[in-house]
């Protein structure tokens, strides 16, 4: 399992045995779906929460958004997730040591876009996926 | 008469006279007339002997002339003989139409031929009776001379001449040995040249023309043999020249467009005229491609073209023709072709061409309106199957909560019917499935045992209820892990065996397994389910494998169905083995009915059978079978929409239903109002931790104490400690694999047990 991988297969594939034998997927696929919404409207939320300078509802957003993308072995997505979690809780990205609000938010705000990139990637994946599938 | 010299003398004499006078004697003046005629002679003397020298060269230049000609050139004298005693029936002597030929000179080639080699050894010798040659032959040439003194012209006739050719090819008239005699044709050339010594001469020659005559023989048997063709081809043949002429060679290429050849020689005489003959969309590629074969670019042609006919249609020609003539820089000057009518064949091509075109219309129509239907069904699937699933799903969560003996009742009707539904969905998605063609048959290493196992297992309940009994008898030998779709083969089973249990009210229901071994790899499996049941009447036996329909319409009221598993069955039996699997049943009504079918399957290598027992068989067979070993009620703690659906789904597969809380509060409420046996609990909620929520739960003597799992999203120590000081039992670090869920629900599921028993 590389990091540099958009989807983890290893986990990923758990989702898809929960298909069984249904060749449309629609089990794995509704969850993706579900996925795919919650992403937009945290990443709206975040948006909000940035505006608003609230670190702790960034945090809380971003460990929600964390697990549902570590369950669809969406690495690179999960660990910005955690990245902004752990600054939102005034940490750095290990989750140890101890930043600044206004280093927190500067961070955040550079790591929002880089994390709606990831998701836009894992996003068209995912899309090519089901469309071929 | 005095001769010219003579007469000279005589003037010379006289002028003796007036010489006497002036030399004054006679016989001065004799002697001066004597010199002078002296002079004369002598004058005259040369001369004639100067003119003797040059009769002498003219004769001889003659004589070369004549001896050196080619042909054979000789002088002969008809003489009036006849020896009619060789002719007996030919006219008597005298009768004047024989006669025969004397030679008086030969050239050289005339003498070689009678094999003389000089004019002595010819001379006066006579055809007939000398060189035997033939009385015709002779009568034939003395004729022709005749005419030519009659007439004073030169005559010209032709003949047959035998001669002896020798090995060098020249001719003699003598058959020796070594000579083979030919028949030649000769040309005679003859005219009279006058009388002399009692004879009457004539000038012949002689002149060889077999060669040329064979040749101009053949020549007009080819040119009768190439009109022949001509005139019988159905093409018509062409010639273009370099100067735009065009020349047709046969009659088919006027009469082929139903023009005379005074029409078309009229009409079309250059190759601008035969262009306005074209249809127009064909008059570029027409010209460009005369264009090139006479720029030299192109060698051959080959072109199908629209010419119009005297009745105004077009009609299709093949126009096929090379280059043949060639001019000094390499230029074609002359192109000869062939035009064959195509016009059925073309406009039947573009007949066909149009059809096909409009075939594939229909098939891409066709195409495209089976994968509508199969898009329609693949939505419909999803559609259906999604509130289908929320019903059954909810409808057992409402199962868990507190209901009144109505309730209930009311509920398991609904949840009967929910399930009856989802069996009839199923079905019926199938069924189309196969119908579109979509069906996908998987191709996997799968246990057979263990399929028809699971199927056995999955009916026995309905078996035992019935009193009848239910088990597998396979032949021993028959190969356990086989390459196919082992759980369609499931869902046949399941169909052949369930019906057979559900027609049959006492008895047993056997499944045979046989096989035959094909090669090394490939074995015939033959499955023959058999059953002492109500049977099926005769004259509805073709009714059993047609969808929707029932052996007895009272059948589906009383047994249920949707009339669509044996259908499907049968196409999923031709589709695994188009050769040999064919469902096929044998009944007696009141006794039973066997169904029996066999697959081609080719069976797996060591590998391939190691990886199934690994995984497969371990899921199928013990998961499906782990909420009953170890029944639980469960409860999830997870904020995550996403996660609860997925974790929901691994349980479900292990036969558990899940309670969901949003948050730590939530889950400290649920559990005051119900009694769970499991608490799978996330670590990170809003409101409330779950490391918080164990907290209470474990602190609160009125809720019955859970084992509760923590679901952690890092494996760090610090949350392990954690878990365990909050009081949880154990953890499982997100996410998780099934089969890591499988091991935790076992471990939980014998801590439950544990718990029970100890009364805790």
């Amino acid at each position: 399992m590389a990091s540099d991988d958009i989807v983890d297969h290893s986990i990923f594939d758990q989702l898809l045995e929960m298909d069984e034998d249904d060749e449309e997927r629609s089990f794995s696929r509704d969850i993706v779906l579900n996925y795919f919404e919650q992403a937009e409207t945290t990443f709206a939320s975040m948006d909000n929460s940035l505006g608003a300078k609230d670190l702790p509802s960034l945090s809380r957003l971003g460990h929600f958004l964390k697990g549902s993308s570590a369950a669809l072995g969406l690495t690179k997505v999960k660990a910005s997730c955690e990245k902004i979690q752990h600054y939102g809780n005034l940490k750095d990205e290990h989750g140890s040591g101890s930043i600044s609000e206004d280093e927190a938010l500067k961070r955040i705000g550079a790591l929002l876009a880089q994390t709606k990139e990831e998701y836009r990637e894992a996003e068209d994946y995912l899309k090519k996926f089901y469309a071929s599938a | 008469m005095l001769s010219g010299s003579d007469s000279r003398l005589l003037q010379i004499s006289v002028l003796i006279w007036p010489l006497q006078y002036l030399l004054g004697s006679w016989d001065r003046a004799l002697l001066v007339v004597c010199a002078i005629c002296l002079l004369l002679e002598s004058q005259k003397r040369s001369r004639a002997e100067r003119l003797v020298q040059d009769l002498r060269d003219v004769e001889k230049l003659h004589r070369i002339i004549v001896d050196e000609c080619p042909v054979w050139m000789g002088i002969s004298a008809i003489l009036e003989t006849v020896k009619c005693e060789a002719y007996p029936h030919k006219p008597s002597p005298g009768c004047g139409c024989h006669f025969d030929m004397m030679h008086l000179h030969l050239n050289k080639r005339g003498m070689k031929h009678y094999g003389a080699t000089h004019e002595s050894e010819i001379f006066q010798k006579s055809m007939v009776k000398d060189y035997n040659r033939r009385q015709e032959d002779v009568d034939l040439v003395a004729l022709a001379f005749k005419k030519s003194k009659d007439t004073g012209q030169t005559v010209e006739f032709e003949m047959h001449l035998e001669v002896h050719l020798t090995a060098d090819g020249n001719w003699t008239s003598n058959a020796e040995p070594g000579t083979r005699s030919s028949i030649r044709h000769i040309v005679f050339t003859a005219s009279y040249v006058g009388h002399q010594d009692g004879t009457e001469r004539y000038l012949y020659i002689c002149r060889d023309i077999s060669e040329e005559r064979e040749y101009i023989d053949s020549l007009k048997a080819s040119e009768a043999r190439t009109g022949l063709i001509l005139s019988t081809t159905d093409d018509g043949i062409y010639e273009i020249y370099s100067n735009q002429i065009i020349n047709p060679l046969s009659l088919r290429m006027y009469e082929q467009l139903g023009y005379t050849k005074e029409e078309f020689c009229r009409l079309v005489g250059t190759v601008p005229e035969f262009m306005k003959l074209l249809h127009p969309d064909d008059v570029s590629l027409a010209e460009e491609t005369l264009r090139e074969v006479f720029d030299g670019r192109l060698e051959k042609v080959r072109l199908e073209m629209r010419v119009q006919c005297k009745s105004g249609d077009y009609r299709w020609l093949l126009s096929r023709g090379r280059a043949v003539k060639f001019d000094e820089h390499g230029l074609p000057t002359s192109l000869i072709g062939s035009m064959t009518n195509i016009h059925e064949r073309k406009t039947a091509e573009l007949t066909l061409v149009e059809r096909n075109r409009q075939l594939d219309s229909a098939l891409q129509q066709a195409a495209a309106a089976a994968q509508s239907k199969a898009e329609f069904l693949a939505n419909i699937s999803h559609e259906i199957r999604t509130p289908l699933n929320g019903i059954i799903g909810l409808g057992s969560i409402l199962w868990e909560t507190p209901l009144t003996h109505d309730q209930k009742d009311l509920l398991k009707s609904i949840r009967d019917c929910a399930d009856g539904l989802l069996l009839i969905v199923n079905d019926v998605l199938d069924f189309s499935k196969i119908d579109a063609n979509k069906m996908a048959l998987e191709n996997r290493p799968f246990d057979l045992l263990g399929c028809i196992d699971n199927a056995i297992y999955l009916l026995n309940l309905r078996a035992s209820e019935k009193g009848i009994g239910l088990y597998s008898r396979v032949r021993v030998g028959t190969p356990r892990f086989l390459w196919g779709d082992g759980n369609r083969l499931r869902q046949v089973l399941m169909n052949i065996i369930g019906n057979a249990v559900k027609f049959t009210n006492h008895g047993e229901v056997v499944v045979n397994i046989d096989y035959d071994h094909l090669d090394s790899s490939r074995f015939l499996v033959h499955f023959r389910i058999k059953d002492t049941g109500i049977g099926i009447p005769d004259d509805r036996r073709h009714l059993l494998f047609k969808p929707f329909s029932q052996i007895d319409n009272s059948t589906s009221r009383k047994y249920g169905g949707t009339g669509l598993g044996l259908a499907i069955s049968q196409r999923l039996v031709q589709m695994m083995d188009p050769n040999y699997g064919k469902l096929t049943v044998e009944s007696r009504e009141g006794h039973g009915s066997t169904f029996c079918f066999s697959l081609e399957m080719r069976v797996c290598s060591s590998e391939e059978s190691a990886n199934i027992t690994k995984e497969e068989v371990k899921v199928q067979r013990e998961a499906a079978r782990l909420a009953e070993k170890f029944p639980m009620s469960i409860l999830m703690a997870e904020d995550n929409p996403v996660n609860q659906k997925l974790c929901l789904r691994m349980l479900q597969r292990l036969g558990y239903t899940a309670d969901i809380a949003g948050n730590g509060q939530e889950a400290v409420d649920a559990c005051k109002k119900k009694k769970y046996d499991l608490i799978l609990m996330d670590m990170q909620m809003p409101t409330m931790s779950g490391v918080e929520a164990t907290r209470l739960i474990r602190s609160d003597p009125d809720i019955h104490q859970p084992t509760i799992y923590a679901l952690t999203a890092n494996a760090r120590d610090t949350d392990k400690d954690l878990c365990i000081r909050a009081g949880m039992d154990g953890h499982i670090s997100k996410p998780f694999k099934a089969e890591t869920l499988i091991e935790m629900m076992e471990l939980c599921g014998k801590e439950v047990l544990r718990r029970q028993t100890l009364g805790l």
